[in-house]
């Protein structure tokens, strides 16, 4: 019978930019290739997403609840807050729930859980099997991010445990855990006897077929063009990140600190994404902004196109991510491109099995990166066999998903009963 | 990894070549040397102008008819040539340069705001939040554009603000009337007439010329050329620029490596220069061609940074410095406060990394306990007082057991220098690092028994011939400088030994030892 799932999360999916988006962007196309009627419903942060990211399903946080004013980094708790116990946002997803009549909801991330408690409660979703689909254990990740973001560890503390009461109660309450690691997967193993757990890590999409150029009369993409303006033919180091704090951060610290000198003074580095301006305005870039900016190129806003031409013309990938939690989906991407990768062991979690992969290289401190930087940017360009290519294929969200074993696990959930009952 | 350690050289290889370190294959065959630091430099030559100098004025004979004398022109990013007597002019300390376009002497009040402009283009957060308080959104990119074309400022916000009121009599008078100090216009005047002297001070007799009236050409660049530069490049050249013309015309670049003290030992070093070197040995080491090391030391830290940056390492050759000081008409008497004593000597500016304080603490050590004679010996520095040295200052201005033991002097002639060399019993050089130790090599000169620090390039100065004692060992110190002052035999047979071993090496001859090396690395 066709399953009518139901996901929910604190982003719009419509277009992915950042790793969790992608995740769920992933899940969605996965089940709806299985033939499942797949519904997706979010509260989001504005200015963050505009009105050609939302879909119609999705609703903005309105209002943040006085417990969270003021605290950074709380977006996310703060619309499980504000879908649950703000009349039009409950009234919205109550509409949704009762339009779609679910048999699955599935939970990304366990922040909108005071919303299905509620309505659980109010017997909204009597029968419906509800998925925790995991991104991170989520407390201790917020508590190092607060902290780092200058929070009182006391007061981080605090949050961190109602994050993880919130996500635990959400883990007992669930038939299907799905993990993105199996630390993570540990973890709510030992938080529930009822509930199955399953690992699915991150994934990353198949890269779109190169565009043909150079045929007569026809220009180059405007991809193409941007990377050959800049880089021309020569090797470059390729970073691309949202304005996560661990990413910034990571660079900050592993990548620009002491400058670009080992690099010629031509562009060498594209740093893409939202956490360009980070980086550029931080005090490791603008000790040595004028040297750094020879060298390396900034290009916060991109089109796909254009990212993908970078990709597949860069030289290595750099990961310096230091602490953030689940499997990094830039770590997939990253290995699964057949290139230079130097990573942190917090970066390569989840693939461990690459650590000693021909081409990727660990790096945990800034000595180590940097030493790790230079001898790649002086080496030739990696060339896989092909045993090392099928292990990388691997990482492609098809094979991931496929592998994990979610797809028998979301056929054996039991339909409601009643009206509810799929069609 | 070891797949990109094994191909490491290689590859570091290629890529200098594609960053258009070496454009052309043809030996180069013309030299220019750079007189940029020399021709802005007022008073005595001391240090990096003393080898610019003593170099250039030998160029001529070593490289005849192939030489060239040049400027570099920050303003227009350009090379620009002067004739032989204009050289020797600036060599000879004859003639100053005033690098300054246009007449003002006086910043105008728009100079002021660029000065406002790039300080604030210097924290990026505080520019962008002023524009957006002005309605305006600025972008990384436009942010670095502006940075660019507005440069670096060259006053502190102190000096802009200072400047702007001095510019404003008024307003300067009534600021100063808050401070409780009451000046006529006419006394303004004189103040604002005195600072705008000493903005560019210029060597008592020199004549001061503005660039442009030099009638200066532009250098011809072109791969057959080699430019020789040994000045403070990181404040009068942009090696950026340079690197790029490099890359339009293919000439050469050979830079002479006084020391990477700023890369290694940045705690001994002023904290805003610590970025500004880094940022120059940054481009430097993929700008140049050669490098000219003033000691085996700083070659051996120039190859290490460059193999700890995968970096091809230059074509480097090292050569000593010249000892010999400058012939003087005249002749130095010793100050009264030396008259009739015993002294050692410490030629070198003071700051932590030449290390007096070690000095200070074994002499005031070696006093107490009565083992050397305040009232007849005395510890000499010469030297101006550096950075970080304020307490260490203080402590020797006030200790009551060696304030009137240790001597300060700064600002000495080469001719006092000299005669406080031949009135010495012996010297002294602790410092933690040196690229070269140009004052060893002068004591040496001058016969003097030493005690020297064996940290950086001292041990290839000293050789034999010194007695070593490490920077930290403050006993050491003590108990050496005691022996040398009580052991008369002691130092006599150090100073036969020195007049018996030691070499003096004479500005002629690292003349001849820099230009054959030179010529040699172009060659080969």
């Amino acid at each position: 019978m066709k399953r009518r799932v139901l996901g929910l999360s604190t982003y719009p999916i419509r277009r992915p930019r950042h790793g969790g988006q992608f995740r769920v962007a992933a899940i969605a196309d996965f089940y709806r290739g299985f033939g499942y009627d797949y519904h997706y419903s979010a509260v989001y942060e504005s200015p963050a997403y505009g009105p050609a990211d939302v879909g119609p399903d999705d609703i903005k946080l309105d209002h943040v609840d006085v417990r969270w004013q003021g605290l950074p980094f709380m977006g996310d708790v703060a619309s499980g807050t504000f879908a649950a116990e703000t009349p039009a946002a409950y009234a919205h997803f109550c509409q949704v729930v009762a339009r779609l009549q679910p048999d699955v909801v599935q939970l990304e991330h366990p922040f909108l859980w005071p919303l299905i408690k509620r309505m659980r409660s109010e017997g909204k979703l009597d029968g419906v099997q509800i998925v925790y689909s995991s991104h991170n254990w989520e407390g201790p990740l917020k508590e190092s991010i607060l902290k780092r973001a200058g929070m009182a560890a006391a007061k981080a503390a605090a949050l961190r445990a109602g994050i993880e009461a919130m996500e635990t109660e959400l883990v007992r309450a669930a038939s299907l855990v799905i993990a993105v690691s199996t630390a993570d997967a540990k973890i709510y193993a030992g938080l529930t006897q009822r509930s199955k757990v399953l690992v699915a890590s991150n994934g990353t999409p198949r890269p779109p077929a190169e565009n043909p150029t150079g045929e007569a009369g026809k220009a180059a993409p405007a991809g193409e063009s941007l990377r050959r303006k800049l880089f021309g033919g020569d090797k470059f180091m390729f970073f691309v990140g949202s304005a996560y704090p661990p990413n910034i951060e990571g660079f900050r610290r592993l990548v620009a600190d002491g400058g670009f000198f080992f690099l010629p003074p031509k562009k060498a580095m594209a740093v893409c994404g939202g956490a360009s301006e980070g980086i550029f305005f931080s005090d490791e870039y603008q000790r040595f902004v004028i040297g750094n900016s020879e060298r390396v190129q900034f290009i916060s806003d991109i089109d796909d196109e254009q990212l993908w031409d970078l990709k597949r013309a860069a030289h290595v990938f750099l990961l310096p991510i230091e602490f953030g939690g689940g499997t990094n989906l830039k770590s997939a991407e990253a290995i699964a491109s057949g290139k230079w990768v130097i990573t942190t062991s917090v970066a390569l979690r989840g693939r461990e099995a690459f650590r000693d992969a021909p081409g990727v290289v660990v790096a945990d401190t800034p000595k180590a990166f940097r030493k790790a930087m230079i001898q790649v940017m002086n080496s030739p360009p990696l060339k896989l066999g092909a045993r090392d290519r099928a292990a990388r294929d691997k990482l492609y969200w098809d094979h991931v998903l496929l592998d994990s074993g979610i797809q028998a696990a979301i056929e054996a959930l039991p339909y409601p009963d009643g009206p509810k009952k799929a069609p | 990894m070891a797949d990109a350690a094994k191909t490491g050289a290689a590859g570091a290889s290629k890529s200098r070549a594609a960053a258009s370190r070496r454009p052309a294959a043809k030996p180069g065959t013309r030299f220019a040397f750079d007189l940029s630091t020399s021709a802005r430099w007022s008073g005595v030559a001391v240090g990096i102008v003393r080898v610019e100098r003593e170099l250039a004025r030998r160029a001529q004979e070593h490289l005849g008819d192939r030489l060239q004398y040049c400027l570099y022109d920050l303003h227009a990013k350009a090379f620009r040539t002067i004739d032989p007597t204009t050289a020797m002019a600036i060599v000879e300390g004859r003639l100053n340069v005033d690098f300054e376009p246009g007449e003002t002497q006086r910043l105008a009040d728009l100079e002021l705001r660029t000065q406002v402009r790039a300080h604030l283009l210097n924290r990026p957060r505080l520019f962008s939040v002023l524009q957006a308080l002005r309605g305006r959104k600025v972008s990384i990119e436009q942010t670095l554009a502006l940075r660019a074309a507005t440069g670096a400022p060259s006053m502190t916000f102190r000096q802009i603000g200072r400047e702007y009121l001095i510019g404003n009599p008024r307003l300067y008078q009534a600021f100063q009337r808050l401070r409780g100090r009451s000046l006529s216009l006419s006394q303004i005047s004189q103040i604002r007439a005195e600072e705008a002297r000493q903005r560019r001070p210029v060597e008592a007799g020199a004549k001061r010329v503005k660039l442009a009236d030099l009638a200066a050409g532009e250098l011809k660049l072109a791969p057959d050329l080699v430019v020789i530069s040994g000045g403070l490049d990181w404040e009068h050249k942009d090696l950026r620029a340079i690197y790029r013309l490099k890359g339009e015309h293919g000439f050469r670049y050979a830079a002479i490596l006084y020391d990477l003290i700023p890369l290694n030992l940045p705690q001994y070093v002023v904290p805003h220069y610590v970025n500004l070197l880094t940022d120059y040995f940054g481009e430097l080491f993929w700008t140049a061609d050669f490098g000219m090391c003033i000691s085996r030391k700083t070659q051996e830290d120039a190859l290490a940074y460059c193999a700890e940056n995968g970096m091809q390492p230059l074509a480097m050759r090292h050569f000593p410095l010249g000892g010999d000081l400058p012939p003087s008409k005249v002749q130095a008497t010793l100050p009264e406060a030396l008259t009739g004593k015993r002294y050692a000597i410490f030629v070198s500016t003071i700051e932590p990394r030449k290390n007096h304080r070690a000095l200070y603490e074994a002499w005031d050590h070696a006093v107490r306990q009565g083992r050397i004679d305040a009232e007849t010996c005395r510890l000499v520095f010469v030297g101006r007082a550096g950075w970080n040295t304020s307490e260490l200052m203080h402590e020797i201005r006030t200790n009551p057991h060696t304030k009137d033991s240790i001597v300060l002097m700064e600002g000495v002639s080469d001719a006092m220098l000299d005669a406080l060399y031949k009135g010495a019993d012996f010297g002294l050089f602790p410092s933690r690092y040196e690229g070269y130790g140009l004052p060893l090599a002068e004591m040496l000169s001058h016969g003097l028994p030493c005690i020297v620090s064996p940290a950086g390039s001292l041990p290839e100065v000293g050789e034999q011939l010194v007695v070593y004692k490490d920077p930290i060992d403050i006993a050491g110190w003590s108990e050496e400088i005691v022996r040398f002052f009580s052991e008369p035999q002691l130092l006599a047979a150090h100073r036969q030994a020195i007049r018996e071993r030691y070499r003096p090496i004479s500005w002629e001859r690292a003349s001849d030892e820099f230009f054959r090396a030179l010529e040699g690395l172009v060659k080969s």
